[in-house]
Formats: C-alpha cells, sequence, structure tokens
C-alpha cells in the first residue's frame, strides 16, 4: 500500500464522491485480504443474494453503487483509449474503486463480484508499482470490468450471481493469454523475485517460468503452455471482450454454422464453375470445326460458279449414260477419300443415288462439307443446351451462395446487437428509488419493446445518459410536484419507455403521465444529438402528460417489410408501421390515401370497380404523435423479406425516405415510412421546381407567449402587415406547433409555463428539423446577460417588451432577410 | 458577378438560373458559390480526349477523365420522389446509389404546366437503347443517360472557341456548365455540370 504513496498523491480524489470516500476511508482500516483471490472470495453471508425481499433497501443500495463504480472504471478506460494508458494516477483510482468494490461486495454476499473487483485492484496496484506494464493492466482492466458488468447484470435480473465457477475460470483463460498470473502477483514473495525484472521482459516471461516460481496449488494450470491465438479466439467464452463489447455466444455459434455452410457451397460453386468451363470447351471445340469448313466453303462457292452444269439434271434415260455424268463431273472434282468414314457416308447416300448398287465411291469434298456441317451443329446444339444447363444451374448455385453471404453478413451485423433489455433493470431501480416512488402511488414503470436489438454502440452510450435523464425527471418531479391534469388528479401517475424500430431508426418514448420540466433534456442532449446523431423532440401524450422522443440512427439494421407494388414500381413497408391489411371495403378507417399520391406521382387510380375492390388497403398503426386510423392503398402486396436499409446519401434523402434496399435483380428498391410519409404530403404534392417555377413567398410566423392580451396583440398586428401568423401559449405548444406548420420566423418569450423560452431555443437549434427557422426573442427581460445568453443560444434578435411596431417589423424583416 | 470565379453568366434571359439562385438559402449560396469557386481550373492540357453523345437537339462532349464507364442503361430505374424533371431516378451501380439524369432533358426541361403534369408516372423505363455514362465528382457519382455514343476525338485547347455565339440549339442560360465548343458541340465542363445536377436535385427537396 506504501509503495504506491507517490502515486496516490497525485490521483485526484475530488473524482469520488464524499460517500465514496467516507467508504473507502472505512475499508482502509480492513488490511486483511483473501488469501486466494482467483477462488470465489468466502461469503460473508451466502453464494448469493438469496432473500432479496428482506433487505431490498441494502440490495438496491449497493447495486446502485456498484454501477456507478464500474461507470468510474468504464470512465477511465475511456480515457485511456484517448490519451493513453500512461498516467498512473488513473490506475490509482482504478486501485481505490477496486478496493471499494471488492469489500463492499463481499461484506453484501455477492462473492464473485468481490473477487473481481479484487482483481481490478491488485491489477491496479502492480501497473502503479510497475511490476505489470500499463498496456498489459489495462488489457486485463478491461476484461475484468466486462465480468464485473456481467455479473451485475445478472443480478439485476435474478438477484443471483452468475456460475462463479465458470465465469473465474473465463476470465482466467484471459489473464493466461495476456501473460498474467494472478497467484503469482498476489505473492509478496514474487514482488521480490520480480524486482530485477523490467516489466518488458516480464511481459515475454513464459508461463511455465511463473509455474516454477509459484509454490502456490494448482500448478498443472500455470504450466500448461498457453494456447495458440486462434484456438483461444475459437473458445466459446460465457463472455468475451472485443473492446467493451459483449458477444453472445448463440450468436457466434449461429455466425459460426453459416460460415460453414459458406465454406460447403464453395465446393457447390466450383464444380458449377469446373462444368461450365467444360461445356465452354466443347462449344470452343465446336466452334473450331465450323471455322475448318470454312475454306471448304469458300472453294464450293468458288466451284459452283465456275461449273454451272454441276446443277445440272442428271441424264437417267439408261444406266451407262448416268454413269457417265457423273464420270465426267467427278473429273472435274478432286476425289477425296477418307477410309471408314467415307465408307459410311457411301452408305448414307445409297438410298440417293442410282449407281450405288455399283459400289462407286463418290464421296467428294461436297459430301463431306455437308456431313461435317451437320456433325457440327448437331455438337453445337448439345452443347448449348449442356451449357444451358450448367449455366441454370451454376446461376442457383450463385443465388444460393449469395444468400448465404447475405446471412453471414446478416450475422456478424447482429454479433454488435444486444437486447435493450439489458439496461432496464437499472432503469427501473431508478424509478423504484424515486422520491416520487416513496411519496406516491407510482404505477409500475412500463416497458414496451425491451426485446428490441440495439446495437451495443449506440447502447453503451445512451444508457448512462438514459439512467441520468430519468433520475432528473423523477427528482424534478418530486421537488416541483407534478402537475397533473383534471383528468389524471385521482390517478396514479404513470412513466413508459417504449422503443420500436422506425426504418433504420430507433425511436425511443419517454412518456410521463403528467407534465415536467423540459431541462432534463440537457442530460440526454450530447451523448444522442452529438454522439448519436440523433434528435429530440417533446410532445403532448394522450395521458395529458409529456412524452420525450430520441429519435436515433440505426443503419444497416435489419427489418421485415411489406413488399408492395404502387404502379409497376415496388416498395418496402416496415411491418412495424402496419397494424393489419385490409382492402377499400373497410369502413373503419377515416382517412385513406394512395401511395403513389402520396409520393407526388401520376395517379393511376383504377376505373375498373371490381378491381378497385379488391385493392389492398394497409391500415397504419396508431402513432403517438397525430396520425390515427388512417390507410394506405396500394395495389398489390407482393410478399414480404428481410432487408438491410442502406441509407440514402444526403441530396437523394427526401421525406419519408428511410433508406434503400438492393433486390435480387440489382434493382433499389425504397423503403418507406408511411407515417413520415402522410406528415410530408403537402410537401409532395405541391410539387414545384424551383429552378422552373418561383413563388412570391409569405413569411410565417409563430407567436409563443403564455400572455394572451400579448398574443392577440401581436397576431392582430402581424396579420394586418400580411403575414400569416400561428400561435402558441406555451413551450410544448410551440413545439407542436413548430412541427405542423414550420414557421418562417418565432417570436419567442423567456417566462413561460412547461418549457421555458430558453430551453425550447435550445432544442430549436439542437434539432435538425428546426433548422432555417430564426427566432426573435420577444420578452420584457431587458438584462445584458439575458440578452447576451439568448444569442449564444442561437437567437438571430432580440427585442423588448414593450416594443414599437415599427421595430418589430424592421427587425422581422432583416431576420428574414439573413 | 465575375467570370473569373467560374460563377454562372447572368444573361437577360437567363431566368432559370437566376430563379435556381433565389430559392437558395444563405447557407446554400454560399456553399454553391465555394464549390463553383473550389472547381478545378480546367484549363486544357495540350491534348484531351473526349466522348462524342449525340441527344436529338446536338452533340456534346465530354472528357474522359471524368468518366468512370460506360455502360448500358439499367433496364428499370428507381423512380425518387421531389427530384428534378430531368432525373430519372436512381440506380445501384458498383455499391454506390447514384442518381441517373437524362442529358438532353437537362438542357432542355420544359417549364411545368398548371396541371402538374409533370409528376412523373410511376414506371421509369429508360429507352433501351441507351447508354449510362459514370461520371465521378470525387465525392459522388452520376449516372448520365444519352441515346448515343459516337467515337473519342482528341482536342487541344486551341480547338476549342468561346460561347460568345453558342449553337442555336444550346440554351443561353446553362453556359456556365460548358468549356467551350468544338464545331457545334458542345464542351462540357464536368465538376460544373456535377455541382449544378446535386445542388438542383438537393434543392428540390427541400423547397416547399
Amino acid at each position: 500500500m506504501n509503495n504506491d504513496s507517490a502515486v496516490f498523491d497525485e490521483f485526484d480524489a475530488n473524482k469520488l464522491s464524499a460517500e465514496d470516500l467516507a467508504i473507502l476511508q472505512a475499508f482502509d482500516a480492513m488490511d486483511i485480504w483473501p488469501a486466494e483471490r482467483l477462488e470465489v472470495a468466502p461469503a460473508v453471508h451466502t453464494s448469493s443474494y438469496s432473500s432479496p425481499l428482506d433487505d431490498q433497501e441494502m440490495f438496491f443500495i449497493f447495486t446502485a453503487e456498484a454501477e456507478d463504480d464500474i461507470a468510474l472504471i468504464r470512465q477511465v478506460i475511456k480515457q485511456f483509449e484517448q490519451q493513453g494508458v500512461e498516467n498512473l494516477a488513473d490506475f490509482a483510482m482504478v486501485k481505490r474503486v477496486g478496493h471499494k468494490l471488492h469489500g463492499t461486495a463481499g461484506a453484501v454476499g455477492f462473492p464473485l463480484i468481490s473477487t473481481i473487483a479484487g482483481h481490478i485492484e491488485l491489477l491496479a496496484e502492480n501497473v502503479c508499482n510497475k511490476t505489470i506494464t500499463s498496456s498489459m493492466g489495462f488489457d486485463a482492466l478491461i476484461a475484468s470490468t466486462t465480468a464485473l458488468e456481467h455479473c451485475l447484470d445478472i443480478i439485476l435480473s435474478t438477484y443471483e450471481e452468475p456460475d462463479a465457477a465458470a465465469t473465474l475460470a473465463d476470465l482466467e483463460e484471459i489473464y493466461r493469454h495476456l501473460h498474467l498470473d494472478f497467484h503469482l502477483l498476489e505473492q509478496k514473495s514474487l514482488a521480490d523475485a520480480l524486482k530485477d525484472i523490467t516489466t518488458e521482459e516480464l511481459a515475454h516471461v513464459p508461463i511455465e517460468t511463473y509455474g516454477q516460481a509459484s509454490s502456490g496449488a494448482d500448478k498443472s494450470m500455470r504450466s500448461a503452455p498457453l494456447p495458440p491465438l486462434e484456438e483461444f479466439q475459437q473458445t466459446p467464452l460465457l463472455f468475451t471482450s472485443l473492446s467493451t463489447q459483449h458477444l453472445d455466444p448463440r450468436r457466434i455459434e449461429h455466425l459460426m454454422s453459416q460460415t460453414e455452410k459458406l465454406i460447403e457451397q464453395r465446393v457447390i460453386v466450383e464444380e458449377s464453375l469446373a462444368q461450365l468451363v467444360c461445356v465452354l470447351q466443347e462449344l470452343y471445340t465446336a466452334q473450331t470445326q465450323l471455322q475448318r469448313l470454312e475454306p471448304l466453303i469458300t472453294k464450293l462457292q468458288v466451284e459452283c460458279k465456275t461449273t454451272p452444269s454441276f446443277s445440272a439434271p442428271v441424264p437417267n434415260s439408261s444406266l451407262i449414260a448416268s454413269i457417265l455424268h457423273q464420270s465426267s463431273l467427278n473429273s472435274q472434282r478432286v476425289k477425296y477419300r477418307r477410309g471408314g468414314r467415307a465408307q459410311v457416308d457411301r452408305q448414307q447416300i445409297q438410298g440417293q443415288t442410282a449407281w450405288d448398287e455399283l459400289e462407286m465411291e463418290r464421296f467428294n469434298e461436297q459430301d463431306l462439307f455437308w456431313h461435317t456441317l451437320k456433325d457440327t451443329i448437331a455438337s453445337i446444339t448439345i452443347t448449348s443446351a449442356n451449357l444451358r444447363s450448367a449455366f441454370m444451374r451454376f446461376s442457383t448455385v450463385q443465388q444460393d451462395y449469395l444468400a448465404s453471404v447475405t446471412n453471414v453478413r446478416n450475422c456478424t451485423l447482429r454479433l454488435r446487437q444486444t437486447s435493450f433489455s439489458t439496461i432496464v433493470p437499472r432503469l427501473r431501480r431508478v424509478v423504484d428509488l424515486s422520491a416520487l416512488a416513496q411519496t406516491q402511488r407510482m404505477a409500475d414503470f412500463q416497458v414496451i419493446g425491451e426485446e428490441i436489438e440495439i446495437d451495443q454502440g449506440i447502447l453503451d452510450v445512451l444508457s448512462t445518459p438514459l439512467v441520468q435523464f430519468l433520475r432528473t425527471c423523477l427528482a424534478d418531479l418530486a421537488l416541483g410536484g407534478a402537475s397533473t391534469t383534471g383528468k389524471q388528479e385521482h390517478t396514479s401517475p404513470r412513466i413508459w419507455l417504449k422503443v420500436t424500430h422506425y426504418g433504420d431508426r430507433l425511436l425511443f418514448e419517454i412518456g410521463f403521465s403528467m407534465s415536467i420540466s423540459g431541462g432534463a433534456i440537457e442530460t440526454i442532449r450530447a451523448p444522442v444529438v452529438q454522439q448519436l446523431r440523433g434528435t429530440i423532440s417533446l410532445q403532448r401524450n394522450s395521458a395529458g402528460g409529456i412524452s420525450f422522443f430520441l429519435r436515433i440512427p440505426h443503419p444497416h439494421s435489419s427489418i421485415f417489410c411489406l413488399l408492395v407494388r404502387a404502379g409497376d414500381q415496388h416498395f418496402l413497408i416496415p411491418f412495424d408501421r402496419i397494424e393489419r391489411i385490409s382492402n377499400e371495403q373497410e369502413k373503419k378507417v377515416t382517412t385513406r390515401y394512395q401511395l403513389q399520391t402520396l409520393l407526388g406521382y401520376k395517379s393511376t387510380i383504377t376505373t375498373n370497380p371490381l378491381e378497385a375492390i379488391t385493392r389492398p388497403l394497409l391500415i397504419l398503426a396508431a402513432e403517438v404523435d397525430g396520425i390515427d386510423h388512417a390507410a394506405i392503398i396500394v395495389d398489390e402486396i407482393v410478399g414480404d423479406q428481410e432487408c438491410i436499409v442502406k441509407p440514402l446519401p444526403s441530396y437523394l434523402q427526401r421525406p419519408g425516405i428511410i433508406g434503400i434496399t438492393i433486390d435480387g435483380k440489382g434493382c433499389v428498391l425504397l423503403v418507406v415510412d408511411l407515417h413520415s410519409l402522410i406528415r410530408s404530403a403537402p410537401q409532395y404534392n405541391t410539387v414545384v421546381h424551383p429552378q422552373e417555377c418561383p413563388q412570391p413567398h409569405r413569411a410565417k410566423i409563430l407567436v409563443i407567449d403564455d400572455s394572451a392580451a400579448l398574443r392577440y396583440s401581436l397576431v392582430q398586428t402581424l396579420q394586418h402587415a400580411n403575414y400569416t401568423v400561428y400561435e402558441a401559449y406555451d413551450g410544448f405548444a410551440a413545439l407542436e406547433s413548430l412541427q405542423r406548420h414550420r414557421p418562417d420566423i418565432c417570436l419567442l418569450d423567456i417566462e413561460m409555463p412547461n418549457l421555458n423560452g430558453f430551453d425550447l431555443l435550445r432544442l430549436m437549434v439542437s434539432n435538425p428539423a428546426f433548422s432555417g427557422i430564426k427566432v426573435i426573442m420577444l420578452t420584457s427581460r431587458n438584462m445584458a446577460k439575458h440578452i447576451q445568453y439568448a444569442l449564444k443560444l442561437g437567437a438571430n434578435a432580440y427585442l423588448t417588451k414593450p416594443c414599437p411596431q415599427e421595430d418589430l417589423f424592421q427587425t422581422i424583416e432583416r431576420v428574414l432577410k439573413e | 458577378m465575375s467570370d473569373d470565379i467560374g460563377l454562372p453568366k447572368m444573361g437577360e434571359h437567363n431566368h432559370r438560373q437566376v430563379h435556381f439562385l433565389e430559392q437558395l438559402s444563405e447557407q446554400e449560396f454560399w456553399q454553391y458559390a465555394q464549390n463553383l469557386a473550389h472547381t478545378e481550373d480546367i484549363s486544357l492540357p495540350n491534348s484531351e480526349e473526349y466522348l462524342e453523345c449525340e441527344t436529338m437537339q446536338g452533340r456534346y462532349l465530354l472528357s474522359l477523365r471524368a468518366l468512370c464507364e460506360i455502360i448500358p442503361l439499367p433496364y428499370k430505374l428507381t423512380f425518387l420522389p421531389l427530384c428534378p424533371s430531368w432525373m430519372l431516378g436512381i440506380t445501384a451501380w458498383r455499391g454506390h446509389i447514384i442518381p441517373v439524369v437524362d442529358l438532353a432533358a437537362y438542357f432542355f426541361a420544359q417549364p411545368p404546366q398548371n396541371d402538374n403534369s409533370l409528376a412523373p408516372i410511376l414506371s421509369v423505363h429508360p429507352h433501351s437503347n441507351s447508354f449510362q455514362l459514370i461520371l465521378d465528382g470525387g465525392h459522388c457519382f452520376l449516372g448520365l443517360q444519352v441515346p448515343i455514343v459516337k467515337s473519342i476525338i482528341t482536342l487541344e485547347q486551341t480547338h476549342l472557341t468561346t460561347l460568345d455565339q453558342p449553337p442555336s440549339w444550346y440554351p443561353q442560360q446553362l453556359q456556365a456548365v460548358v468549356l467551350g465548343l468544338y464545331q457545334q458541340s458542345v464542351v462540357i465542363n464536368p465538376q460544373t455540370f456535377l455541382s449544378d445536377v446535386i445542388q438542383h436535385i438537393k434543392v428540390t427537396a427541400a423547397y416547399e
């Protein structure tokens, strides 16, 4: 402990909370550690948290702390990744955190977590002592932290630790691969033995050396040679670390089986290719034969021209005359004989000549030519048939091969994915531990879409901010009191989290059945908007509260779609956007659209009433943000397929078009989001080509102010000045109006209920959907700091109330021209 | 507007170009201006090879340096909504999704009728005998449909004449995308042409 005191001096204790430090101090007093760290630390109580309900509070406190500790370690790992692993002060902090968690978990009764945390502490200590290299320690730290997370996840979902032996065996395997032996590291005698060995040398000390130096048990394991890297990579582990990602062993097995199929198919493809080559060779031979005939044809043509009598009728007055005539003809030709072949040919023409009975060999070049030609044509015909057959077979095999390749690709993509349910326990715990849950009749926290598979990278970025966001919202509610609408006053407040796959996007709805402040968005803005390039929006929900919507791109995701035809173009529509399929006789639908019309195509309305009745009607799934009981008419439902959606280049992106996929024939299919398409319908139906037909522009202005009198006054003034004016009485109403009308300018007050002017402005700036909308602050606040803050946030101008009309109009016109 | 920076020449009858510029937001305008300003100086080397393409209206020459490939036009293109009338659709080429533009229609786009007749009928079946030239714009590719591809000719810079007296069939408002003339054939500046096409495709979608 003293060896690293210098290092520890550099450690910034401020990074730990006061509570953490207090716990650390308490544990510093404990200087007794289990002798065998690689084995499960002896449980203080039981090997699992056998009775969570007995001491639920302790369980929650411990898991929350453990989460925080792991998050802290993760943060350090991220710093290492970005800045290198040379900062020993960070390792000192990791050591302290590991030390704390090791003691806490052991005390609460989670020996496996305690053991792994002990590994982390030991690792960090040895890095600080320079007993092992920092890069080696870093790699082992990642593995240990991943194991720790794995254990905690299982504890949170089952209240029990995973199988300790298997988990530690996996971890040990990784350590061995990293040339680390914890048994040796923890022995003080080893520290002396290693004094003269440089860290680089240690990294290359064979495991046998450790085995010889060790006097502990389990020598056989330690002296075993290291498996080759390939073998190691193929070893199925309960968890395997690829940087910081979990890999599901079932998916690896599936990928392996798909790969094997692919390899099997390679043989078939090669055989088919060989057949094709063989047939092509035959065809080439036949072609060569034809080429050989070419001079003969030329020669015959010449002869035909020079011997017109050749075609004269054969005298048949008598046999003698005939023989003489043929003899005279033959004298003009070169006699051509070819052994048995000539004999066969002679036999073939016996029936055609009267003088065959005399066995006169009259096999001339013409006969040979026709015979060879006949053979060659037959040969080419057969070869062509073979070629067609081989080609068909090759095409089939190739299609199968491509399908397998697609499967492998999909499997590989799915390796990166994990179920959203992995972070649900953390979210539930936040709700359960919230003050609101203690004081009010909080209904259960409902999660919809837990099973949805999400890229682990996205989940890694999102999970902690999401927890923090929920925590902030609940804290705000507890402090300010949940304001509910009249109909909610006598019911329990509800919270729900709905996750849906939305084409190539993930849509998270975090809904509250009561109004809350929008300020909590700050906790998720950076990860969602900057890191994940998503958007955040708010909306009033049907329960009378507020829903937050996070839309996050999820490119190259695989989705199940309905393949439909409209006109003669095919489109893909994600299944999750459709409630059911009916036909045009359906009466429950209030609004129906034609897909062609929505896309701005010329309508191809069927005039035949019988045909019209049979057209399919896609009833849209009800959506939270407005479109209900709507349906889309298409010409035909072709089928369904799973597809990988690719995003379009930015200049080809269009409203309602999620992305594209390429079918087996190489055709591009558009993947359509019907809800978004309906919302964009006015845009599509007023297609104007800007370069060809400009229209005079009448500015649209949205007045956002909670004062009804001021709104009325402004609306009147602006309408008189020939502007199109909309109004909103608070921040949320403004957001709805922004989406519905998309004004050119907002006149924005600061003091407003629900979402104040600054929060709204921040939201608008961060949401690309609102880009281009100008903001003029119109408020009674006239302090310089407010003006500076608004302009810094992105306001285009700042006016103070009361504002003269001339100033208002001048500012509006100036901002419009900017 | 100075010709030095390559911006479009603004003739009195240049309605289409003016309208196009009017519709740009400030940011889009400066982006467009920057693109044009950063366009490589296409001063011809001593000699360069050009592909001669023929449309019903006239002949065009395209530098072989800008062409990646000449392929038969795909049997079927996918129509993308909210696109200029001269854009036939999109297709997949070597893993890229590229827009396909009718060269003749680009230069001779008809103004839209009141009955919205430019709204396309759903199927897009290009002429089966047409060719598709793949233009490489560095950051993106473009498919160019031309009815007839003729010979490759080698030109020297001195062979080109300015567009002071363009052929009667050539629309004056599109002079910015032209390098010059060679025996009544229009020599296209691939960089500005591609930049103009992409900008139009982008702006058409953004316009309400």
